[in-house]
């Protein structure tokens, strides 16, 4: 019995530091979303316009959502790591026979409603996204008229298609760069990452 | 901030997060939170959790920082004798 690759890279990615990274990745495309805009439309690439949008949608907006719930637990030794942060031989006989009773092989661990909690961090994360924005989007939507009245070849759809990006991928990029990280699983992410 | 003796009631009992979690209808990060005092309840989880340790909620909440049950122990005995 070993950790399996799932559930290390499960908690690979769910470390605060490549949370953040995936924040500055999104921010990045949006940038270069917007700077692309000054290209003229060609419809022959329009899989070049739609891909970043679709990619950011799936990996930023709504992926992180349900990341933070799920942990694939395919093995004791995963199960013992996450509830305990060192495999399943090194725990106490009384440890080892409370995961025997509740591992079920194969299962994912995960919880399977938002919680109060959940609900505060979203609705503060929302709140945070509208104060921004509330300043952000005027000041865009003037760029993007001040683009389409004075620059020419500018698409302005393409630079609006970004801006909702931005306004939609917001919140969640809140969250992600704000939540904590959960005791057991940072125990599991130092003890996985020495051994590495 | 809210401090609380959760951590402190749950050990004493032999519990796991998870038990406390399931009864009170919360995840159970959300009480390793508790627990660490990086979240402060609602008044309903507040009232569940005091609910499920069958004590008063001033007994496991406080906005000032518990002092060890052991001195609390200590200085009724003395005051006693």
């Amino acid at each position: 019995m070993a950790i399996s690759n799932e559930f290390k890279l499960a908690m690979k990615f769910r470390t605060r530091r490549r949370r953040h990274i995936e924040v500055v990745v999104f921010l990045g495309m949006v940038v270069i979303g917007f700077c692309s805009a000054a290209r003229p439309f060609q419809a022959g690439l329009i899989y070049f316009y739609l891909y970043p949008v679709m990619k950011i949608w799936k990996g930023s907006y709504a992926s992180w959502d349900l990341r933070r719930r799920v942990i694939p637990v395919s093995t004791l030794d995963d199960r013992a790591m996450l509830e305990h942060g060192v495999v399943f031989e090194e725990l106490g006989k009384t440890k080892q026979k409370e995961i025997l009773d509740e591992y079920r092989g194969g299962t994912l661990l995960m919880n399977s409603f938002p919680d109060e909690r959940e609900h505060q961090l979203q609705a503060e994360a929302h709140m945070r996204a509208y104060s921004l924005m509330r300043v952000l989007l005027p000041v865009l939507l003037l760029v993007c008229w001040a683009a389409w009245r004075w620059v020419n070849g500018i698409n302005v759809l393409v630079l609006l298609s970004w801006v909702v990006v931005l306004v939609l991928g917001l919140p969640q990029m809140i969250v992600m760069w704000t939540e904590p990280e959960d005791v057991r699983e940072l125990q599991a992410q130092r003890t996985l990452e020495r051994e590495a | 901030m809210l401090y609380n003796r959760i951590a402190v009631l749950r050990s004493e009992r032999s519990l796991s997060r998870a038990d406390l979690a399931k009864t009170t209808g919360v995840n159970v990060q959300t009480i390793g939170f508790l627990e660490r005092g990086d979240y402060s309840p609602s008044l309903e989880l507040a009232f569940k959790i005091s609910g499920f340790f069958k004590l008063p909620v001033e007994a496991i909440f406080s906005p000032e920082p518990f002092r060890p049950l052991s001195d609390q122990v200590y200085e009724m005995h003395r005051r006693e004798a």
